[in-house]
């Protein structure tokens, strides 16, 4: 357990929270830009000067009124926005600079070499930082944190800055690294792709105070009133065989989505492993925007979508838009949001209880 | 490495020590140069020698500066060192420095000090009267021509006597007051120069005293006495210093 | 070169070594602390340390002669605890030196220091790097180029001290009579010769310093290397 019970005034702005992370998964901090996310990390990390109340993890007291445990002590590493590569040393040098010293790579938790071989860094090794992308620099630090041997990550937006491609990549390592060696992070984000991905739990904070906090299927209405319009996040199983995929060049895989089967592409943003040992099956995320979301009253043979799941209207919600509403669906026992216009709905004639046809694009699944 | 390099460095700095340390006026260095290089060569010990304005020395003997002896062109830092208590023993006369107009154009030299009134364009350097010794004399002897104020435009102040002479020898000033003992030997030709003789002699008083807190008393004093043999006063006549400076005071 | 001279030289590379190792170990902690603060403090430090840029060489001779001698408070302190008091003596102008150049060697620590980005100094702490090893990995590497201008300077600064010294140390060979006072002890004696050996001899060591400085800022430049 980290707990914290911290005020951090920084001018004008004050950072006010007390909150206890759980230590067995990745917690995502969740707001926009200026609401005191990074802040609360580097306070967590001990790099704010003027920082008052508390901080402790397990059973060590990090920072409290008298003893404050320096940052060096403190057994965390921390992935910045920027890499912050140490420039005048090799990629080499950076990532052993918080190695233990004289330790056997296979006495530590998590080796050299493995993370250079999950990070894809092997040929980067004798390069300086000046000559690789913002990804490439980006892995590379990451690879110096998991390195230091840490007992907790922490990662403020380490997606931030770099290109489609780049971002996609370090989604996944970071469910590689979550899965392979269990490291309880906090994850600091103002992206919905990157919480719905990784974390477990969710803190949402708004103007430097904690709005609320719970597990992310508890946070999916407070994320939506934060993000870009309401949301869902569905549970899939991966394919019971690894024969599912449907053929090479279609690139498809079939996804459980309850009873139905769902056609996603291999590289869509679901991970197979990608899923923490809380939950009993091996499992994936789906995070769907209510935006992409079709509704039809009967099953549409003639259609480019490649999606149709069979779902049942629960309730109808306003939009933010008034001509525009929220269909609440329930997918087995999942909740889809699928918004729609008002006129639609007239149009349709959908009523509570109805079942109706809900469809997606596979590629509009980040 | 580099810090067997410094510490090498470090060590050979004692090698310098020395069995004697000499503070002297200006005036004295080629006579002292001299002194102390017999005195080394006759004793075996090592003299080293300090030159200075007369009170800038005086002023830095009473901030404790390790000199053993005194060497003085001013007969006031000398009466005052001893008053305060720095000497050991008594103060020793050397002889008197000889003051003179030297000029590098032989031509432009006037026959006598009364002549300067007429000599309007030409610049005089002279050492500052406040605190040096030849420059106090110098203004003396133009009072008492009554050319003070006929020629105050034309001084130029150098900050001592030796400066005084480097004006007047790199041509810079036309005439300088100096002392005979701080021009070179080729410049002391009598067409050159034009001696002055004081009417009070104590002004340029060339001293000597040992200092109390001298390192090895001993040596001090016989430094002292070695300086006041008969054998030197041909060298000393030689460097300006003079028995006496009235009237009828040759040089060489 | 007469031996004073090769004295003189010595005594002065001396001088200049001493100076710029005690100035290299004070101006860091003192230009490290001036670089990250920003309380009312700061300004009046760093007004103490640049007053030797302003001063006239007799003042703070002036003042070091008061203070270092046997009548002043430190050198009669150190005569009370059996010591030599210190004006006139090597240890004296080294005292000189260090303050004289100090503005010398912080004000390019400073500025190296301000251009050091704090973060990679937080990524280092929280790999576990204490403020010893960040300061041996990261600041130094990062600011060799400072630090290089700093020594130079202090080093380059010291070869032309003559006021402080002259009025601190007196003009002794073998323990205060360093090159510039001997030049001048030299031009006094009309000894226009030797005073013009060592004069070139000083300016062409100097060029040659600087030069060597200068081309390893620009080829340090080139490769980045430089805070």
């Amino acid at each position: 357990m980290l707990t914290v019970n911290i005020e951090q005034q920084q001018g004008d702005f004050c950072l006010q929270l007390a909150h206890s992370f759980a230590d067995d998964r990745v917690t995502a901090i969740f707001g926009p830009s200026g609401c005191g996310k990074s802040t609360l990390l580097r306070a967590i990390a001990g790099l704010t000067p003027g920082l008052k109340g508390s901080v402790r993890w397990r059973d060590a007291l990090w920072h409290s009124r008298k003893p404050r445990m320096k940052t060096e002590q403190r057994g965390l590493a921390l992935v910045f926005q920027q890499a912050h590569l140490f420039t005048t040393m090799s990629v080499e040098s950076n990532l052993r600079y918080g190695m233990p010293k004289n330790v056997s790579d296979s006495e530590l938790a998590i080796g050299f070499a493995e993370v250079v071989d999950m990070l894809s860094l092997r040929e980067l090794l004798q390069r300086k930082p000046g000559q690789l992308s913002g990804g490439q620099q980006q892995r590379v630090a990451i690879g110096r944190a998991l390195l230091s041997q840490p007992q907790l990550l922490l990662l403020d937006e380490p997606m931030n800055g770099l290109d489609a491609t780049a971002k996609k990549q370090i989604l996944t390592d970071l469910r590689r690294i979550q899965n392979r060696f269990r490291l309880p992070m906090l994850l600091v984000s103002h992206h919905v792709e990157e919480v719905v991905q990784l974390a477990d739990d969710v803190v949402i904070m708004a103007n430097g105070k904690l709005v609320s906090s719970g597990t992310l299927q508890t946070q999916v209405d407070s994320l939506a009133g934060h993000s870009e319009g309401p949301l869902s996040v569905l549970s899939v199983t991966p394919p019971s065989q690894p024969g599912g995929r449907v053929n090479a060049t279609d690139e498809l895989l079939a996804w459980q989505l309850a009873e139905q089967r769902l056609w996603l592409p291999v590289n869509a943003a679901v991970d197979v492993t990608g899923v923490s040992e809380a939950k009993t099956r091996a499992a994936g995320r789906l995070l769907v925007w209510a935006r992409d979301v079709s509704i039809a009253t009967e099953y549409l043979p003639n259609t480019s979508l490649t999606n149709q799941v069979v779902a049942r209207i629960i309730d109808f919600e306003p939009a933010k838009h008034v001509a525009e509403t929220v269909v609440v669906l329930t997918v087995g026992d999942q909740i889809l949001r699928a918004l729609v216009t008002n006129a639609s709905v007239k149009r349709l004639n959908l009523q509570l209880q109805q079942q109706v046809y809900a469809s997606f694009k596979a590629a509009a699944m980040h | 490495m580099k810090l067997w390099v410094l510490w090498l460095f470090f060590l050979s700095s004692s090698v310098w020590a020395a069995d004697l340390t000499i503070a002297a006026a200006s005036s004295y260095r080629p006579l002292l140069t001299e002194l102390a290089g017999e005195f080394e060569q006759r004793e075996k010990v090592a003299v080293r020698l300090v030159f200075g304005s007369s009170g800038k020395l005086a002023t830095q003997i009473q901030h404790g500066a390790p000199y053993d002896l005194y060497f003085s062109a001013d007969d006031s830092y000398i009466q005052h060192l001893q008053t305060s208590g720095y000497l050991s023993g008594e103060i020793i006369t050397d002889g008197y420095g000889q003051l003179v107009l030297w000029s590098a154009k032989a031509d432009l030299l006037p026959e006598s000090i009364e002549r300067l009134s007429e000599m309007k364009s030409v610049t005089l350097a002279i050492a500052q009267p406040r605190h040096a010794p030849f420059g106090k004399a110098a203004m003396r002897v133009l009072e008492n021509h009554q050319l003070a104020d006929a020629v105050e435009g034309q001084l130029v102040y150098a900050e001592n006597v030796a400066q005084a002479a480097q004006m007047a020898l790199s041509g810079a000033a036309d005439m300088a007051f100096v002392a005979v003992s701080v021009l070179p030997f080729e410049a002391r030709d009598d067409n050159q120069l034009l001696v002055l003789p004081l009417s009070d002699e104590r002004l340029l008083k060339q001293s000597h005293a040992v200092l109390r807190r001298a390192d090895d008393l001993n040596l001090a004093i016989q430094f002292s006495q070695f300086t006041q043999r008969e054998e030197f006063n041909p060298l000393k006549r030689k460097h300006g210093l003079m028995p006496g400076n009235r009237a009828g005071a040759s040089n060489e | 070169m007469s031996s004073t001279d090769w004295q003189a030289v010595v005594l002065t590379l001396q001088l200049g070594a001493y100076s710029t190792l005690i100035l290299l170990l004070l101006a860091t902690p003192i230009a490290w602390w001036l670089a990250n603060q920003r309380s009312w403090l700061a300004a009046p430090v760093q007004a103490i340390v640049a007053l030797p840029l302003v001063l006239p060489p007799t003042v703070l001779g002036f003042y070091l002669l008061i203070w270092l001698g046997p009548k002043g408070f430190i050198g009669s302190t150190l005569e009370s605890w059996g010591l030599n008091h210190l004006a006139f003596s090597f240890e004296g102008i080294l005292i000189g030196s260090v303050i004289y150049s100090l503005p010398f060697a912080v004000q390019p620590l400073v500025e190296s220091f301000r251009q050091l980005g704090k973060e990679q100094l937080d990524v280092a702490a929280t790999l576990g790097a204490g403020w010893w090893r960040r300061f041996w990995t990261i600041v130094l590497p990062s600011c060799q180029g400072g630090f290089l201008i700093a020594a130079t300077l202090s080093f380059a600064h010291t070869l032309g001290e003559f006021g402080v010294i002259l009025m601190l140390g007196g003009s002794i060979p073998g323990e205060t009579q360093v090159l510039s006072v001997l030049i001048y002890d030299h031009a006094e004696a009309m000894n226009y010769g030797a005073a013009e050996r060592l004069s070139l001899g000083l300016l062409l060591f100097a060029f040659t310093v600087l030069v060597s400085v200068y081309a390893w800022q620009k080829r340090a430049q080139r490769g980045g290397r430089l805070c």
